[in-house]
């Protein structure tokens, strides 16, 4: 990512943090109790499991790929984290055992694409439907209730008012920043979505760079699952079904298109606060939830199709310039 | 010689599997090979069938459509409540216009605006599954009258109607798709869709129209599936998406577009059919079925890469 390329990506930040403080209005101004510390604080633990799900998603979006799996890899890893747990066996531990599970449908995701340049929708398709079937045959379609209160202070617990989910989730999306900007692997992530032909000829193992992020989204993932899991106190085998849909979206609206190789991981932080705000406001509206998908399913892709055009527009323009 | 050895087999692939699996499940289960289990699986294989077509088609303009599912479940809900309350001409006619909207929105969506088929129609997938459980409020519709009943589950003859609506369908779509210029530019489209818009076609009428073909079949399907199944609710369908996929894929309809074509996704969706109810009646759990679907997609794309390796090293 050159200088110029930056410096215009940081100057969309200040219109996403307006439009989140415009949902903020609207919703704060019609639903009674939307705007209380209690809610606030409870839409900022929705959007810490989105935001960590989403940092994977930007960065399989930011290589010019996508990750249909992170849904169905939330599931898998919290279903298996939550019969560890019930096996007593320590919560380090657990959470390893889930994350490694979790992570071999990342290695199948990322050796598929990377090392054997399949098309990145249908393996990713493929390996959702097959990760969702496994969570289900693991927990046996049933919820896995109840957990201690040590693993449920992760997600459910406060520091002085402050969920501890988002201090942990704005620390792995510095963690994820760094990653990006100031570490080989983040600019050749960029190089590769920019351009995978060139990035190969310049010298890059692009093949590994998409193994590598492959993986890392689904650790990521699977870290989702695991603080969805602390957060709702129990692990459904379907409760992460359509997190890929909302990661999409909040990827998107914090300014990193599909294109690849343009963006970063700061809007996505906010683009998940965004997500995040509208299904809480739908749901204090008083909205049932199969209209709450409805809507939420129509303005996320009202809010993408927005994106593209926008994107095409400024293509056009700077043709035009040219 | 290795080489056109080695073609020869991957172009009979799909037999081979199909017979395997005959075979092995004919030994590994006794119920299976029984008359009545072969007309019942006859019966499911044809509504994937009619599905996978729509499926294919869209695969062949290197699309995909992940709606087909939810536009099979809403356009079938809205018309049973029609023919619950007697309008039977008008439950079918709406609920195939559901279809043929929420298709031609799909391929609006992808053309006009450009967005990728597989977001575009990810996103009609939610919205049309969040409209028909809004439709129906959590009931369901249940026993239709005898007329009705009889398009999904009637015999004329001792044939099933089904099957002869499935024939019905194919002799129309196989000579759309291989006797007339559109099916020819469909093709085109698939292959290379700059050169075909180049040479004068119409690309972005064309792919609207396949994906409006495509929730048309979808709307079919459902209303031959709640005259199957004798009852409509909101949540039906969901696993005929991905299972079109993989009867298209391990048909032989390539992913990368312009090539393939319905004739092989018949047996694509036998051998998917076969597979679910071996399953079925080896008392697998039936959670194993999606896993299993997601590994037959990825062993198709395995197929499909030996084999244009294969291709290119035998010219």
């Amino acid at each position: 990512m050159s200088v110029h390329d930056s410096r215009e990506y940081l100057r969309k930040i200040p219109g996403i943090v307006y439009g989140l403080f415009l949902i903020l209005t609207i919703f704060s101004l019609t639903a009674d109790y939307f705007f209380t510390f209690l809610n606030l604080m409870n839409i900022a633990k929705q959007a810490s499991v989105l935001m960590v799900v989403s940092l994977g998603m930007t960065l399989t979006i930011l290589l010019g790929k996508i990750d249909m799996s992170v849904g169905s890899i939330m599931s898998l890893v919290g279903v298996i984290t939550g019969i560890c747990l019930h096996n007593s066996i320590s919560i380090p531990m657990s959470m390893i055992i889930g994350l490694v599970c979790g992570s071999f449908v990342g290695i199948a995701n990322g050796y598929l694409i990377g090392l054997s340049n399949f098309d990145y929708w249908i393996v990713t398709f493929a390996n959702m439907g097959i990760a969702q079937s496994l969570a289900l045959v693991i927990s046996n379609g049933a919820t896995v209730p109840g957990f201690s209160k040590s693993f449920r202070f992760m997600g459910d617990g406060q520091i002085y008012g402050v969920p501890i989910s988002i201090i942990i989730a704005i620390s792995i999306t510095y963690g994820i920043m760094y990653l990006t900007y100031h570490t080989k692997f983040g600019s050749d992530v960029y190089s590769v979505g920019g351009n995978e032909q060139v990035a190969r000829y310049a010298g890059i193992n692009t093949g590994e760079i998409v193994f590598k992020t492959y993986v890392l989204s689904s650790l990521l993932a699977g870290f989702a699952g695991i603080l969805l899991v602390s957060k709702v106190n129990s692990a459904n085998p379907i409760a992460g079904a359509g997190y890929e849909f909302d990661a999409i979206a909040a990827t998107l609206i914090g300014g990193t298109p599909f294109d690849g190789g343009k963006g970063g991981v700061l809007g996505t932080l906010i683009g998940s606060f965004i997500i995040a705000t509208l299904r809480n406001g739908l749901n204090m509206l008083g909205f049932t939830p199969p209209i709450q998908y409805t809507l939420i399913g129509f303005i996320i892709i009202l809010i993408i199709i927005f994106d593209v055009l926008n994107e095409k527009y400024r293509k056009q323009r700077g043709e035009a310039a040219k | 010689m290795k080489y056109k050895a080695m073609n020869f087999v991957l172009k009979y692939a799909r037999f081979l599997i199909l017979i395997i699996l005959l075979i092995s499940l004919t030994f590994l289960s006794p119920a299976f090979m029984t008359f009545k289990n072969i007309t019942n699986v006859l019966g499911q294989a044809s509504l994937l069938i009619i599905v996978s077509y729509g499926m294919t088609l869209a695969i062949i303009v290197k699309g995909i459509d992940l709606s087909m599912g939810s536009v099979l479940a809403l356009s079938s809900c809205v018309a049973a409540s029609f023919i619950k309350s007697g309008n039977l001409i008008v439950g079918i006619a709406v609920g195939l216009l559901i279809g043929l909207i929420c298709g031609s929105i799909n391929g609006i969506v992808i053309t006009k605006i450009g967005l990728t088929p597989f977001i575009a129609t990810y996103g009609m997938d939610w919205i049309s599954r969040g409209l028909a459980y809004v439709f129906m409020g959590g009931t369901q519709i249940y026993g239709f009258n005898k007329t009705f009943r009889f398009i999904g589950s009637g015999e004329i003859m001792g044939i099933p109607l089904l099957i002869i609506e499935v024939l019905l369908v194919t002799l129309i779509l196989s000579f759309v798709t291989y006797k007339t210029i559109y099916g020819r530019n469909i093709y085109a489209i698939g292959c290379n869709i700059k050169a075909t818009k180049l040479s004068g076609i119409n690309t972005d009428r064309i792919v609207i129209s396949v994906f409006a073909i495509n929730g048309l079949l979808a709307a079919f399907a459902g209303i031959l599936y709640i005259s199957r199944l004798n009852a409509a609710e909101a949540l039906i369908g969901t696993d005929f998406t991905l299972n079109s996929i993989a009867a298209t894929l391990i048909g032989g309809t390539p992913f990368s577009g312009g090539e393939g074509g319905i004739g092989r996704t018949i047996i694509g969706a036998a051998i998917m059919t076969f597979l679910i109810n071996g399953m079925n009646l080896l008392e697998i759990s039936p959670y194993w079925q999606t896993a299993t679907v997601g590994f037959v997609i990825l062993l198709s794309l395995f197929i499909e890469n030996i084999s244009k390796h294969f291709q290119y090293k035998s010219i």
